[in-house]
């Protein structure tokens, strides 16, 4: 708010309980009676080919399919994981050179990993399936609603 | 005309047009064209300039379909944009525009059947066009918005970007700077004939 700003509601009805009676009810009645014209007055028609030149315009620069912003997050989100990754090797003492093994030992090791899971559930689904598929479900939708609410909190 | 989906205006017609139907967002233009137009006429106050920046608007809305917050009207975001693109516009401008506002105040029709509208009539709203035309584009705007779109206070607050509770006072302080031209100018009528 600059000071060119309008008096709020509270201090216009300062300004109007200021002035006399007859002061006050003579403008009044001059605004109602600016009122009723000013409630008589309509927005002009565009030009007639106006929706015609808007379309135009739209099918000569579609929309692009990733805004700019989001375009320079995704860059900056893969920079900052490659860079952390890189850098998660070289504080283990690996150093820049063994970057490239380091991270081939890790592929190895995170293949095992997603092995073993894998197991482990197919393991877990043998003996309870149904169990299981109901917890899942469950799972699902119950986060679906709470993802439906966040989004709905955030605009 | 407007599709009301979960109480939202031309959601069902964005959505459509989110996902590339062109057909649905020439609806959507042809369903808010006037009120757009008409704030860009009242703020800039030349009919082509108005067109151009008007059509801008909906480029930039369709460009940006993918950012609108459907929480929030459709016709108010579009007359946001409008109305940002032309301050952009005035604050380059280093003159205002010559061009004679007596010819909108022709143009401008009134919300009643213009055939049982008489000549005095025809000239008062032509006073009135001319008295706002001398306002500043704050107060052009906040009468334009109230009065001749009738948008409640909490819709002008949104696309003017202010606080909802000084929207009566801007009214006020627009109304008494008009009515004061008005004074002036029958003033001065009245000591020339």
């Amino acid at each position: 708010m600059n000071e060119n700003d309008p008096k709020t509601d509270a201090e216009l009805d300062a300004l109007l309980a200021s002035m006399a009676d007859d002061e006050r009810a003579e403008l009044l009645e001059e605004h109602r009676q600016l009122e009723k014209d000013l409630l008589r007055l309509a927005d002009p028609l565009p030009p007639a080919d106006f929706v015609h030149r808007v379309m135009q315009k739209v099918a000569a620069a579609p929309a692009p399919a990733m805004a700019p912003r989001d375009v320079a997050l995704a860059i900056f989100i893969t920079a900052a994981t490659f860079t952390a990754g890189v850098l998660l090797f070289v504080s283990r003492g690996v150093g820049f050179e063994g970057v490239g093994l380091s991270f081939a030992d890790t592929f190895i090791h995170v293949r095992e990993l997603v092995i073993g899971v894998g197991s482990a559930v197919e393991a877990v689904w043998r003996t309870a399936a149904v169990p299981v598929a109901i917890g899942l479900t469950a799972m699902l939708v119950s986060s679906m609603v709470a993802l439906k609410r966040l989004g709905k909190v955030a605009a | 005309m407007m599709a009301a989906e979960e109480g939202a205006p031309y959601l069902a017609e964005v959505r459509r047009a989110r996902r590339g139907d062109s057909d649905a967002f020439a609806q959507l233009v042809r369903s808010i064209q006037r009120p757009v137009y008409g704030i860009c006429l009242r703020l800039l106050r030349s009919d082509a300039e108005a067109a151009e920046v008007a059509q801008e608007a909906f480029l930039r809305a369709y460009q940006n379909l993918h950012r609108y917050d459907e929480a929030r009207p459709f016709d108010l975001w579009v007359m946001a944009i409008a109305r940002n693109l032309c301050l952009d516009l005035l604050r380059r401008r280093s003159r205002m525009s010559t061009e004679d506002v007596s010819e909108h105040a022709n143009l401008l029709p009134s919300g009643e059947a213009s055939l049982e509208q008489t000549a005095i009539e025809k000239q008062e709203r032509k006073s009135l066009e001319e008295a706002m035309s001398t306002l500043s584009a704050d107060d052009r705007e906040v009468l334009a918005l109230y009065y001749v779109q009738r948008r409640t206070t909490k819709e002008i607050a949104e696309v003017m970007d202010v606080a909802p509770g000084t929207i009566m006072a801007r009214l006020f302080r627009a109304r008494e700077k008009l009515r004061k031209v008005m004074t002036a100018a029958a003033g001065t009528e009245s000591r020339g004939a």
